[in-house]
């Protein structure tokens, strides 16, 4: 999501590894899809989208909180605060986006003649 | 009368739109502030020059510890927070936006009964709103 900047942030300020950088910076992906199915078999079950976009925004809001927290100084905390704040914002990107568009698609007359299918491969970034 | 994979679409376009102006904001705020502040933290121009240019070299030219490297690196921490300060005023806005949309109970179909036709909306043919609880969205 921010991780062009994320990435010489965490190899500049935060002292990490190459490794450890890359791995860090592909967390929000990581767990953004996680999420995604996780509530995806939620939503199937409960039948209600909003309570899901709402929780994923304000996850955002606690994920960017942490960012803010937990900015370098280059010490432990600091390294598993951003690692946790990632894992946060992942969960907010699988709770917010997914359940959004479902709620538009369903909020959209189908229509039987235009059977298109569109599939979106969007680069894991 | 819209179709759902123009609709889909539609949402996957405006979504990477929204991406770009968010790049668009971190980048602009990224080339505006670093230099400068190179400039003043490590008080070498040359140096911070070669910072701005090739963060990476420059980062296994001085471990941690090194005047230069924390002078970059509170730089990089300075950042670092006003670019997540204006990521979080930012979530509020979307906030206040996911609070405003309808909470339908979806069925087995594919599209909801009244979907596109507001009129038929359940609810919408009721302006009782002043009188329901902070939590009526969530039973909606």
């Amino acid at each position: 999501m921010q991780s062009e900047f994320l990435y010489t942030v965490l190899v500049v300020a935060f002292d990490e590894s190459i490794k450890s950088a890359t791995r860090i910076t592909t967390l929000y992906s990581f767990s953004s899809t996680i999420t995604g199915l996780i509530v995806g078999s939620i939503v199937f079950k409960v039948g209600r989208l909003k309570p899901f976009i709402v929780a994923g925004t304000c996850l955002f809001v606690v994920a960017f909180g942490l960012l803010i927290n937990y900015r370098g100084e280059s010490g432990a905390s600091s390294n598993s605060g951003m690692i946790g704040a990632q894992i946060c914002l992942g969960i907010a990107g699988g709770m917010f986006p997914y359940p959004a568009q479902a709620s538009i698609q369903a909020a959209t007359k189908h229509e039987r003649k235009c059977t298109k299918s569109l599939l979106k491969v969007r680069n894991p970034s | 009368m819209l179709d759902v994979a123009i609709v889909t679409g539609l949402y996957l376009a405006i979504y990477d739109i929204g991406s770009a102006l968010g790049n668009t904001v971190a980048g602009a705020m990224w080339q505006q502030i670093i230099p400068d502040e190179l400039a003043r933290r490590t008080g070498n121009s040359t140096l911070a020059r070669a910072v701005y240019k090739d963060p990476f070299k420059f980062a296994t030219d001085y471990p941690v510890g090194t005047v230069e490297r924390d002078a970059v690196v509170q730089t990089y921490l300075h950042l670092q927070r006003l670019l997540c300060i204006t990521g979080i005023c930012l979530s509020v806005l979307l906030i206040a936006f996911s609070l405003v949309i309808r909470n339908p109970k979806l069925g087995k179909e594919q599209s909801l009964e009244y979907a596109e036709e507001l009129a038929n909306m359940p609810g919408s043919e009721t302006p009782a709103a002043g009188k329901q609880s902070i939590w009526a969205w969530l039973r909606k």
